[in-house]
């Protein structure tokens, strides 16, 4: 199907109407019976008595986006999915906004569940994303994935 | 050569790239796989040692330390990633 490298970046938080449209655009595609969305949203961690107000997203994009896209094909190939998207913010997002948006659709609910699920651990571990926390006094901490 | 840096290693090393002068003018020797340019920057950039991980990419690839390294390869050093 699609083999293109897409890029997957998109400049400050997803917002809710991103993800609503998203939604929207696929209720023409009659084939679907099963959605499965993850949201990433910041957090409002307390790292020793300092509080992180935002994450600052940059990346590797070129090898990120080939990242993503390997994803992509070995989850097509592993599951029966209809499709999937993955968004993924650059630069600020603050606390209680969406970073990460990853959307995937089957005729079925257990492939979605499944496939969801592949898709966020891989990407968590993969890709050559990184955030720095910024706390409420300029300071910030490179976070690393657990 | 020239070496891209991402999250913490650019500020270990104060800058975005690293450049490692490919003609010998320096006589130090120049990395030639990915095993001992880990060792050159171990040794320039201590603090590089000091990361819970550390990986080397070339041409947009996660490489193993058996990796040989030319000028013309994109090399890459990818901290402990953070995304999602």
């Amino acid at each position: 199907m699609d083999k293109k490298v897409k890029n997957v970046f998109i400049q400050g938080p997803i917002t809710p109407d991103f993800i609503a449209n998203a939604i929207a655009k696929h209720q023409s595609k009659t084939t679907i019976g099963a959605h499965d969305i993850f949201l990433g949203q910041v957090r409002a961690d307390k790292i020793e008595g300092k509080n992180v107000t935002a994450i600052e997203y940059t990346a590797y994009e070129g090898m990120a986006n080939q990242k993503f896209h390997e994803i992509r094909e070995a989850t097509f190939k592993r599951f029966d999915l209809t499709c999937m998207h993955i968004y993924h913010s650059l630069g600020r997002v603050a606390v209680g906004e969406i970073c990460l948006f990853v959307f995937v659709s089957s005729p079925h609910r257990k492939e979605v569940f499944e496939a969801l699920h592949h898709v966020v651990e891989e990407i968590k571990k993969e890709v050559p994303v990184f955030g720095k926390e910024l706390f409420e006094d300029d300071s910030y901490q490179w976070k690393v994935n657990t | 050569m020239t070496i891209l840096l991402f999250g913490v290693t650019k500020d270990i090393v104060g800058s975005p790239s690293l450049s490692i002068p490919s003609a010998s003018v320096t006589n130090r020797k120049i990395p030639k796989s990915v095993r001992e340019l880990r060792a050159f920057l171990g040794k320039s950039y201590p603090e590089l040692n000091q990361l819970s991980s550390l990986a080397i990419a070339v041409n947009n690839t996660y490489a193993g330390d058996d990796v040989e390294i030319n000028s013309y390869d994109e090399i890459a050093l990818i901290p402990p990633v953070s995304g999602g």
